[in-house]
């Protein structure tokens, strides 16, 4: 089981848990066959979905629970109200306390979508405070980043057109926010990655209403710059955390994303400060295995972007340098060795 | 681990067969709705009984063809709607074997998977979202199945799928993450299907699926000192397959199958061959 240490028990404390375990047992499938057979009755009432509650409540994976419940709530729930709303904020406060018991399980992600999209007015800003509280609590958690994403969809949609342009931003600063709080954190980096160039779209169309952002995304040179020299300093910060070089990778390799008229020469400038700063960096951090790697990765792209063949003095550093690699990080010698043979071939 | 009739045969085809509902699908026990993942493993389970003559497979692809989006290419899990890399990869699993792949519009599948890669190589549930290993699996293996595999970059996914192996010889799932037994299986077949398992450290992951094994009762934990479980032990011997162990049966990498079941499945893309060779 995910994270359940194993303990040992004497054959005495074996026996009671099992009985214990047992009687827990026993109520769980005597609830499920009562809810099972109200299902095959076609029951669609508030005791249906009183039981209904209670087994959920126990196991929240019996996916076809969630189903009932709809149907449930659909025919025997829903038409009988005046304010469906209330009752469906209700439902969305059931979800949230399953929620922080289970909060990797599909099914409930999946129902609070439906409710919210059943309602007649359903109040995405709240939820959206409801997902950002969520990633508060655990900031990895990549069921609410996805429903975050959904989340942030929904609520730009139904804004008013004049506002539409202040979700982005928003966003882009949550991410700032929480890289900020902890630049170890991939989640936002990833989430920085996805908005961006969706900001860039809106600025160039004019939709986005954030006057600084404005300012910085129509400087597209200043922007690229100012996004490398933020995750760079992340990146001399602590040299060994992935999430900052991947980062940095996307940057580099795809700068047309942010910088759409980049010039290959300066492309070529930026890849070959970059690898001068790493390289220093490497001075004070000789056992950090990701220096070399990108210096050897930035140095092969750089004569790629050059269209020049890597001079022989160069690549025999390279080479060095990928040794250096194998010894470091012996666990991926394999693809250091397949790395060697490009290397030497290319020059 | 050639112990097939540990399980009742008859049994076990009974129950599964009691599973199916009249829309073709099957839910997870008798008395669940059906659902896309159910339908695969009732169909993965039948296939290695060698007991797919007892469905109708048309029916069962016209389950499946009704949760697909001819023009997108998504697929859902079930009526409800979400939609997902895994439930994609299923479609293509489940129709491959039984032959009825040109029911789906696979190009237009393809290409919502390529869409799912990632900055890093990884590869998300949808379209925008984080990177996680398992994903992987779903979008390599549903390329695989479509003969698409040059949509992506293949070098930067396995560069990803590599730096998932920890110091201590187990994979993780996401960069900054604890090793886990079930990535064993997400990030090794993914190694498999592209050529690339010697770009991690076998033996050292060997060692630490073993060493989550519960000496007592015999299962595989997520890690050494975890309570073991079924999942667990299930991915930690198809990793252990993959790695070449003896006493185990070849695994397939894009079925998770027996490859000597392999000759089954009527559209397989590489026509039963061993693809670990």
């Amino acid at each position: 089981m995910h994270n359940v240490r194993k303990q040992k028990y004497s054959a005495e404390q074996l026996a009671e848990k099992k009985q214990l375990e047992k009687g827990k047992i026993n109520a769980y499938n005597g609830l499920s066959t009562q809810v099972n057979q109200f299902r095959r009755e076609g029951k669609h009432d508030k005791e249906a979905l009183d039981l209904n509650t209670k087994l959920i409540k126990i196991n929240p994976e019996f996916y076809t629970m969630w189903n009932y419940r709809r149907e449930i709530l659909k025919t025997g729930i829903l038409p009988n109200l005046e304010d469906k709303d209330d009752f469906l904020d209700g439902e969305l406060k059931f979800v949230q306390e399953c929620l922080m018991r289970f909060p990797k399980t599909y099914w409930l992600w999946n129902h609070r979508k439906w409710c919210l999209e059943t309602a007649a007015k359903p109040d995405w800003k709240k939820e959206l405070a409801m997902v950002t509280y969520a990633l508060a609590k655990d900031e990895r958690n990549f069921h609410a980043w996805n429903y975050r994403r959904y989340v942030l969809a929904k609520y730009e949609e139904t804004l008013p057109e004049a506002h539409r342009g202040a979700v982005k931003p928003k966003e882009f600063e949550f991410t700032e926010e929480k890289i900020n709080k902890n630049f170890s954190n991939f989640s936002a980096w990833h989430q920085r990655s996805k908005v961006i160039p969706e900001l860039m779209e809106e600025t160039r169309q004019g939709k986005c209403t954030d006057e600084k952002l404005v300012k910085r995304l129509s400087d597209p040179k200043t922007f690229f710059g100012s996004e490398l020299d933020y995750v760079k300093n992340a990146i001399f910060m602590d040299p060994n955390d992935q999430s900052v070089w991947l980062y940095l990778r996307w940057l580099l390799t795809k700068p047309e994303i942010i910088y759409p008229d980049i010039s290959t020469e300066y492309h070529i400038e930026v890849v070959e400060s970059t690898i001068k700063e790493i390289a220093e960096l490497y001075e004070d951090e000789k056992d950090c295995r990701h220096c070399i790697y990108w210096i050897v990765f930035y140095t092969i792209m750089l004569y790629e972007l050059k269209k020049q063949r890597i001079p022989e003095a160069v690549g025999r550093t390279l080479t060095k340098h990928i040794g250096d690699l194998k010894e470091k990080d012996a666990l991926r010698k394999g693809q250091y060795e397949d790395w060697e043979k490009v290397v030497v071939s290319a020059h | 681990m050639h112990a097939r009739e540990a399980l009742p045969r008859e049994d076990v085809i009974k129950f599964v067969l009691n599973c199916q509902k009249p829309n073709g699908g099957f839910g997870a026990a008798p008395n669940h709705d059906a659902h896309i993942t159910f339908t695969l493993s009732a169909v993965q389970i039948l296939l290695i009984e060698d007991a797919l003559d007892k469905i109708d497979a048309d029916q069962i692809a016209d389950y499946i063809v009704s949760l697909h989006n001819q023009e997108t290419g998504e697929v859902s899990g079930d009526e409800y709607g979400e939609v997902d890399t895994r439930f994609l990869y299923i479609a293509l699993n489940c129709l491959s074997i039984l032959g009825k792949l040109d029911r789906l519009n696979v190009e237009a599948m393809a290409k919502w998977i390529a869409a799912c890669q990632n900055l890093d190589g990884g590869f998300g549930m949808v379209p925008g979202a984080e990177s996680h290993a398992a994903q992987a699996f779903t979008c390599i293996g549903a390329l695989t199945i479509a003969g698409k595999l040059d949509l992506i970059d293949g070098d930067l996914a396995c560069w990803w799928l590599s730096e998932r192996q920890l110091p201590e010889g187990g994979l993780n799932g996401r960069p900054e993450k604890l090793p886990d037994v079930c990535y064993s299986w997400w990030v090794l077949s993914c190694l498999a299907m592209m050529k690339k398992l010697h770009w991690i450290n076998r033996d050292k992951l060997r060692d630490f699926i073993l060493k989550a094994q519960d000496e007592d009762d015999g299962g595989i934990a997520d890690r050494e000192g975890d309570v073991a479980d079924v999942f667990h032990t299930n991915f930690g011997l198809c990793g252990l397959s993959l790695l070449g162990t003896d006493g185990l049966d070849q695994v397939n990498p894009v079925y998770c199958l027996p490859q000597k079941v392999m000759h089954r499945v009527k559209q397989d893309p590489w026509n039963g061959k061993d693809l670990s060779k």
